[in-house]
């Protein structure tokens, strides 16, 4: 339908409303429901658009009937599409996940109708101001929703968060305004086909803005010294939330990256020198984050520096800029975002089972919890990049990518990078396997888990392994993107 | 598109390799429905995964297909021997898949670059494409792909997990590996140097390492599994001297001693499984006198520590009289094989006596009988070093001389062989000797190591560097955690920094 | 020279100032909120022309300034407010649990 890109952004943003307006219709879980069948509509509508654009063309729809680039565009390419598609899915599961739970309530759904939204107003968008807007709807939901539970580190840690994505932020709009001041308009196309006329005569000006646009962008997904709010914002959330932040927030900075710079920058020369240095801080994003979570007894926070570590890999394949890495590279984040969130849906299963949530009380638990104990296996081993899971194609490719750029700087840190990371996932595995009898805290009440919480998980640990086995289905749809960002 | 692997047609070397992993899984199978008392769903499910790897690994006609069943017999392997779950259990099998994953990773980036290199996996057409390469490429990936393998079997310096592996896991788990599992990376060995014709004199040095080191060390162990992982490491030995000799008689005795190793050394952890089974117990000095309850077992265990010395007409003999073939006219490669040989004799004459001879202790007066669903497999595994040993000849031509592709005779009933073995018999029974009296053997725990032997110990090196390692993360993390104001600043320092390094 | 452009830059250096040394986490937000309002007047002096009429009337005979700036503006001012009271009454509640506004204290905690 001609309207289609508008109605999966604004479906959701109605549906919260509609969770609220629940309370009077006296219909049991009435806002779940409402949640659930938001996501499916989005979910129809954009794969109605999908025969169009792997077959790679484009969709374009403008606000209000103003063309660009007097009115906001709303474009679906290859890119949005590939990300938009796994959202709704990620997006999906965690609403059936928090199913489970049921001390959630129409608030906690509305927040993450709002924060879903936000994600796909990012993705679709080709407005440069339109896409702080929802950035900063996505911020606002996430801030509240990693408080939902009222503990008090989740508090400071939602301050933190807070203020460095709202100080890099104020970065990023001051670089739109730099770029409007050059340009006269807001819609990234048009910007981005100035942009080289731009840098043959101010190329400082274009630093600038490269820069400051990096540093927001850098904040949102972790790159290496602007990671610092992702241990605590994740870890104190609660576990729908922490999938949230972990599986799509932390991609969603990704795309801006990707759309932004391979669209503003790719054509002129900047790109190069950029390329080496998204390539570097990637390694050390890699390697640090590897090395603290060799170190973290709380298994959330393990989980969230892992998180970081692999937002390093991804951010050496983008550094590497060529077909194969930026296939590496958007395989991954699929995959990252499919295993990261299971792993938190597994973590919080054992966190409300056992109350504990240090690794060295959780010892022998397999007993109690196989399937959830295997579940975390395949994942972990699909996360360290084990055939015959998703997670190693995409290890392969950036392996491969560095291999035939001859990076062997970073072959080498991502072979380190790998094995500290099976270093501390089989550290789990250990503990989970410990021959310990397994005891609970004196007065503790295990919170019943029900089946959604189990079916989430398990659904996604077969379906990495389905993707690693059948890896084509991911490839095709990944090509249109492959095709916007390198023509 | 990826996993495109095309599994057939095999050629004979893979249908040696097939032969060997298909025969001796299921024994194990056997066996481990009597041993195995505890959580047979988890057991079997792995055992049955890491089966299907290593058939995968050896049926695979490209070199991706390899590394991911590879990988995934690694995988079923770790879970099978933290399958006990003791305390040492877990140290030893995160220092296995730690080891068996750097091992991967080589051969991974190994493959990849071949793959940059001739455009394709599959190795009938790398073999094609192999004389047009250019040698310094292929011998810099040759050399990532050995180490890569020798990490998987287990050769000096990477023989770190061996030791530690075998006595942790029960001991069909220990058999398997020993057995099979290492043979994997021996196959690809073989596989690539036909492939990229590339002999290398480090193989014979590795070798001869890992033959002496496997030998010396074995004599001073008391745990009866862990004297068994360095055997292991010193027979994998034998095989890299042959494959590194580079002839034909070289490259045949290394595939047959791949075959006859692993027989006899299953059939070796299986009797140890047994004892183990009946009496509860590891250790040489708490054992001894089992020889009138046992007697299947003490049968066996003959057969199989004559075969591993290389007595004829058992099956050792022949694979290491086709090396020593190999190495003739080389005075001092022809020394070190002797000396393997006969130190390897030295040690098996002290597990014997120790624990089948001399007195029974009182603890094990009442040891029970050894299931006849272990027995079972002990007794094929044993008719089989019989029947290669009586008939070699037949072995060789039909079986060994094909998977290498040539057709050759080798004269297995010479007196040169009897004479080697008398030799063999009398230097390890003279060695032995030496060694109780000097307290060498460890058994009376009078002689003490020299510390500098606990320096250089490459294990003793990795774990340092790993706590090192530790203690620098957690400096690390203590580093990480500032008030908001330092992690405000490193954004706008970041910010200066990225404009600093673009202008 | 003097103009909206260069004032609003040197209020966001005041705000990355005010946000990297104060240890009171209201202040932090007030520098916060200092940085959106100085990027805001950048914003909307870009878009001025000297001697040009106020973007409200139609069929105006001089030189109208730039209205896409205002109207961007007045969202970012409103996602501003809303920022703000946001970090707010997370400080708020900062307080309630911890009994302190200091940064460095609060990391010990």
């Amino acid at each position: 339908m001609a309207h289609a890109p508008i109605l999966i952004i604004v479906i959701p943003l109605l549906a919260v409303f509609l969770t609220h307006l629940t309370k009077y219709i006296r219909l049991r879980r009435g806002a779940e429901i409402v949640a659930v069948a938001s996501m499916l509509a989005s979910l129809i509508l954009l794969l109605s658009m999908g025969s169009t654009i792997i077959s790679g063309k484009a969709i374009q729809y403008d606000l209000g009937g103003w063309p660009a680039p007097i009115g906001i565009n709303l474009a679906v390419d290859g890119l949005s599409f590939f990300f938009a598609l796994f959202v709704l899915g990620i997006g999906l599961l965690i609403i059936v996940y928090s199913l489970g739970i049921y001390q959630y309530a129409r608030r906690y759904y509305s927040l993450l109708l709002i924060a879903l939204s936000g994600i796909l107003g990012i993705i679709l968008t080709r407005d440069i101001f339109n896409m702080y807007v929802f950035f900063e709807i996505l911020a606002v939901a996430s801030y509240v929703l990693i408080t939902y539970k009222r503990k008090p580190r989740a508090i400071k840690a939602s301050f933190k968060y807070l203020i460095m994505t709202e100080s890099a932020w104020v970065l990023f709009l001051l670089a739109i305004a730099i770029l409007y001041g050059l340009t006269g308009t807001l819609n990234m196309d048009s910007i981005a086909s100035q942009m080289s006329m731009i840098y043959q005569t101010n190329p400082q000006v274009v630093y600038l803005v490269f820069s400051m646009m990096m540093i927001a962008f850098g904040v949102k997904c972790g790159m290496f010294p602007l990671h610092t709010w992702i241990p605590e914002a994740h870890s104190q959330s609660p576990t729908p939330v922490s999938s949230l932040l972990s599986g799509l927030i932390l991609k969603v900075g990704l795309y801006a990256m990707l759309r932004v710079f391979f669209l503003f920058f790719g054509a002129t020369l900047l790109w190069q020198g950029a390329g080496q240095l998204i390539l570097y801080l990637g390694i050390i994003t890699l390697v640090l984050g590897a090395c603290l979570a060799l170190v973290q007894d709380e298994l959330k926070k393990l989980l969230a520096y892992s998180s970081i570590s692999q937002i390093g890999f991804i951010l050496v394949a983008i550094g590497l800029s060529t077909q194969l890495g930026l296939k590496g590279g958007l395989f991954h984040i699929v995959n990252h975002a499919l295993i990261k969130t299971a792993l938190f849906f597994c973590a919080g299963i054992i966190i409300s089972q056992t109350g504990f949530w240090k690794i060295s009380n959780m010892k022998g638990i397999w007993r109690q919890m196989p399937g959830v104990t295997f579940a975390f296996c395949i994942l972990s081993l699909a996360v360290i990049g084990i055939p015959p899971s998703n997670g190693f194609v995409s290890k392969m490719f950036i392996i491969q990518a560095a291999l035939t750029e001859m990076n062997y700087v970073a072959i080498i840190f991502i072979f380190a990078g790998i094995l500290l990371t099976a270093a501390y996932y089989f550290r789990i595995i250990q503990a989970f396997f410990s021959p310990e009898e397994f005891r609970h805290k004196p007065d503790f009440v295990p919170q019943p888990v029900g089946p959604f919480e189990h079916l989430s998980t398990y659904v996604v640990a077969f379906l990495c392994l389905l993707i690693g086995l059948f890896p084509g289905v991911v490839a095709n749809i990944m090509q249109p993107a492959l095709k916007v960002l390198l023509p | 598109m990826i996993f495109h692997t095309p599994l057939l047609p095999i050629d004979n070397l893979s249908r040696f390799m097939l032969a060997l992993v298909a025969f001796l899984s299921p024994l194990i199978f056997i066996y481990s429905l009597s041993y195995v008392k505890r959580n047979f769903f988890r057991y079997y499910f792995v055992l049955l995964i890491t089966f299907g790897g290593m058939l995968g690994t050896v049926l695979a006609r490209d070199l991706l297909s390899f590394y991911i069943f590879l990988e995934i017999m690694t995988v079923g392997i770790y879970f099978l021997i933290i399958d006990n779950a003791k305390k040492e259990s877990f140290p030893a099998g995160f220092k296995y898949i730690l080891m068996m994953f750097i091992g991967g990773i080589f051969i991974l980036v190994a493959t990849l670059m071949l793959y940059n290199l001739t455009g394709t996996f599959e190795i009938a057409v790398i073999a094609g494409l192999a004389p047009v390469l250019p040698g310094a490429a292929v011998a810099f990936i040759f050399a990532l792909f050995l180490i890569g393998c020798l990490f998987e079997i287990g050769a000096v310096p990477f023989h770190i997990w061996l030791p530690d592996a075998h006595p942790v896991a029960p001991s069909p788990i220990s058999a398997l590996l020993s057995g099979v599992a290492i043979k994997v990376g021996a196959y690809g060995i073989i596989r690539m140097i036909f492939t990229l014709r590339v002999f290398n004199s480090a193989l014979i040095l590795i070798g001869v390492i890992s033959m002496l080191f496997g030998v010396v060390l074995a004599l001073r162990q008391t745990n009866v599994k862990r004297l068994l992982a360095y055997h292991s490491i010193s027979q994998m030995g034998y095989v890299l001297l042959g494959m590194g000799l580079g002839s034909g008689i070289g490259m045949a005795g290394g595939l047959f001693h791949i075959l006859n190793h692993a027989t006899f050394k299953m059939l070796l952890f299986l009797c140890m499984g047994a004892i183990i089974y009946a009496t509860g117990e590891r250790k040489l000095e708490r054992l001894g006198g089992l020889g009138k309850r046992m007697p299947i077992t003490l049968v066996t265990f003959s057969i199989a520590a004559f075969a591993i010395s290389g007595i004829p007409p058992f099956n050792g003999f022949a694979s290491k009289a086709m090396i020593s073939e190999g190495v003739a006219g080389n005075i001092l490669l022809k020394l070190v094989i002797i000396f393997t040989a006969a130190g390897t004799f030295a040690s098996f004459v002290k597990l014997f006596r120790f624990t089948f001879l001399g007195a029974l202790p009182a603890k094990l007066e009442n040891t029970r009988g050894v299931p006849i669903l272990m027995l079972l497999p002990m007794l094929m595994l044993a008719g089989a070093c019989l029947g290669i040993g009586l008939f070699p000849t037949q072995m060789l031509s039909e079986f060994v001389a094909p998977a290498i592709g040539s057709t050759m005779i080798f004269d297995f009933w010479s007196i040169n062989i009897f004479i080697d073995a008398i030799w063999i018999i009398f230097l390890g029974y003279g060695i032995y000797i030496l060694g109780l009296k000097t307290g060498f053997l460890g058994i009376d725990k009078k002689a003490v190591a020299p510390s500098f032997v606990r320096y250089l110990s490459l294990d003793r090196i990795c774990c340092d560097a790993a706590s090192v390692l530790e203690h620098g993360c957690m400096g690390l993390k203590r580093l990480h955690a500032r008030n908001l104001n330092v992690h405000l600043f490193w954004v706008f320092l970041a910010l200066v920094g990225l404009l600093f390094m673009l202008t | 020279m003097i103009n909206g452009i260069s004032i609003g830059i040197v209020i966001v250096l005041v705000g990355i100032y005010g946000i990297l040394t104060r240890r009171n986490i209201i202040k932090m937000v007030m520098s916060l909120y200092i940085m959106n309002s100085g990027v805001i007047l950048l914003f909307v002096s870009i878009g001025y022309i000297v001697g040009g009429q106020a973007a409200i009337f139609e069929n105006s005979k001089k030189l109208m300034v730039d209205p896409l700036p205002q109207a961007v503006m007045l969202t970012t001012l409103v996602i501003g407010l809303g920022i703000t009271a946001l970090a707010l009454a997370l400080a708020i509640k900062i307080y309630d649990e911890y009994k302190t506004l200091n940064t460095r204290k609060l990391l010990e905690k």
